[in-house]
């Protein structure tokens, strides 16, 4: 009783903290769209140093950690580790769809958690992808950028990689409303972080091993692509592939002019 | 975690498409969806055919790649305003080293790409005259790619000029990676580390076999 009572209140500190963070990064709002279009990344120097730093960190730690990982699980249990910690994002997915007016994602990524919680056994076999329920994709970050917070500067976290500064904030408000983590000690859900960063980083081996190699300018491609994925998740354009415009930034690239 | 995840299908988007832009009909009446379905089946084709080992491959492809692409307007695309630094011989040895850095360094990923599935899911006109195709990629460990062709009329034929894999632009890849080694070092600098990425990608593949899920 008393320890349910306690995660209720760690739950309700949480919350406000995720609140906080909202007030102050709406506070930033005016410092975090200075970075303008031309200059995503006025932090470049330092930016680089801690990239520097994060991919040495991955070529002698993570990555061999994850390697022998994916040479000791079998595939079946390695994809079934993978299934069920996305499984267990669901809140905040949920949360998101919500919080972007989009009901009918939101009933999606319901269905799907209860689908996989069930007859995916725990979530470890993703039968809502076998049955075609879409999984939606939506979290903190996109709901800002949703509701017009510009994304800010370029940021390279140390450990988390590549972000800005809305996402640095939607990250934070993410991990605070995974939910599961409220009710579970902080050795376990410290281990099953770590475990669930090394089965991602598993699933990615080869693909990020051969960006690396043949990336002319590999900190360059790394936040090109965040950006641009960001910003198209925000806009939804993987989403309904058929409705979607391209903005005019996106037309600037097909007709460069020599002002650029 | 997420946001690595996504950082992370930038990798894996980036490769599948190259392969399946290889390709280009002459057929003028084509419509651009035709022109990818034929396409994507063309190359898949190719990666499946079981007669052809893996260096015979990447060949075909990128016969395929040089003549169905506008390479020319890719160039001016990824080089934007350092575009005009270039001289003549550098922007045709430019054209001829992007050729090759696509083909060698991408085409190490087609192989598992054969047992994919590409299907035409629609398209749209844009504002200027180009036309998008958009397709899906149904991968077998049920993770499907959303990748997008971006076609420009050359005479009668369309023509590829970028692949917009999960809303990542590889013209707008491309030209960010450039940038800065062009603002620090000009067209020589460049067409030197593109050469030395080239020999260096030639000269063995990578390692690490990507498995499959």
């Amino acid at each position: 009783m008393s320890t349910a009572l306690f995660c209720r209140k760690t739950a309700l500190r949480r919350f406000t903290l995720a609140l906080a963070a909202m007030t102050i990064l709406a506070g930033m709002a005016p410092v975090a769209a200075s970075a303008d279009e031309h200059n995503p990344d006025p932090w470049m120097p330092l930016n680089r140093g801690i990239f520097r730093f994060n991919d040495a960190l991955d070529r002698w730690a993570l990555e061999p950690v994850a390697k022998g990982y994916h040479a000791v699980v079998p595939d079946p249990v390695e994809t079934g580790i993978s299934n069920f910690f996305r499984n267990l994002w669901f809140p905040v997915t949920f949360a998101n769809c919500l919080l972007q007016a989009k009901p009918h994602e939101a009933t999606e990524s319901m269905a799907r958690f209860i689908v996989n919680s069930t007859i995916g056994l725990g979530g470890f076999l993703d039968t809502a992808t076998r049955l075609d329920i879409p999984a939606p994709y939506e979290d903190f970050g996109q709901t800002l950028g949703y509701w017009g917070v510009p994304p800010g500067p370029f940021v390279m976290l140390p450990l988390f990689g590549p972000s800005n500064v809305r996402d640095t904030f939607g990250r934070a408000a993410d991990s605070a409303t995974r939910v599961w983590p409220w009710f579970t000690p902080w050795w376990a859900s410290s281990s099953a972080g770590v475990l669930e960063t090394v089965s991602l980083r598993a699933r990615f081996l080869g693909e990020i091993s051969s960006l690396r190699e043949t990336s002319v300018d590999y900190y360059a491609g790394v936040r090109n692509a965040y950006l641009q994925r960001r910003q198209a998740l925000v806009e939804d354009r993987m989403r309904d592939a058929t409705a979607t415009p391209s903005t005019s930034a996106s037309e600037d690239l097909y007709y460069p002019t020599d002002e650029e | 975690m997420k946001i690595l995840l996504s950082l992370i299908a930038v990798g894996a988007l980036w490769l599948a498409p190259i392969e399946v832009a290889t390709t280009n009909v002459w057929a003028a009446s084509q419509t651009p969806e035709q022109f990818v379905e034929e396409t994507s089946n063309k190359v898949l084709g190719i990666l499946r055919d079981k007669g052809l080992d893996h260096d015979a491959k990447i060949a075909k492809l990128e016969v395929m790649l040089e003549q169905r692409s506008d390479f020319p307007t890719i160039s001016k695309l990824v080089l934007a305003a350092h575009y005009r630094t270039f001289s003549d011989a550098q922007k045709k040895e430019f054209e001829t080293l992007l050729h090759r850095y696509l083909t060698t360094t991408y085409g190490k990923q087609i192989d598992q790409y054969a047992n994919e599935t590409v299907s035409v899911i629609g398209g749209r006109p844009e504002a200027r005259g180009d036309y998008t195709v958009q397709t899906k990629i149904k991968r077998s460990n049920g993770q499907d790619l959303m990748v997008d062709y971006r076609l420009r009329q050359s005479g009668s034929d369309w023509r590829l000029i970028d692949v917009i894999g999960e809303g990542i632009s590889l013209v707008s890849n491309l030209r960010s990676q450039f940038g800065e080694i062009l603002t620090a070092g000009g067209p020589e600098k460049l067409l030197k580390v593109l050469r030395e990425k080239n020999a260096a990608g030639t000269a063995a593949d990578l390692p690490l076999a990507s498995r499959p899920s």
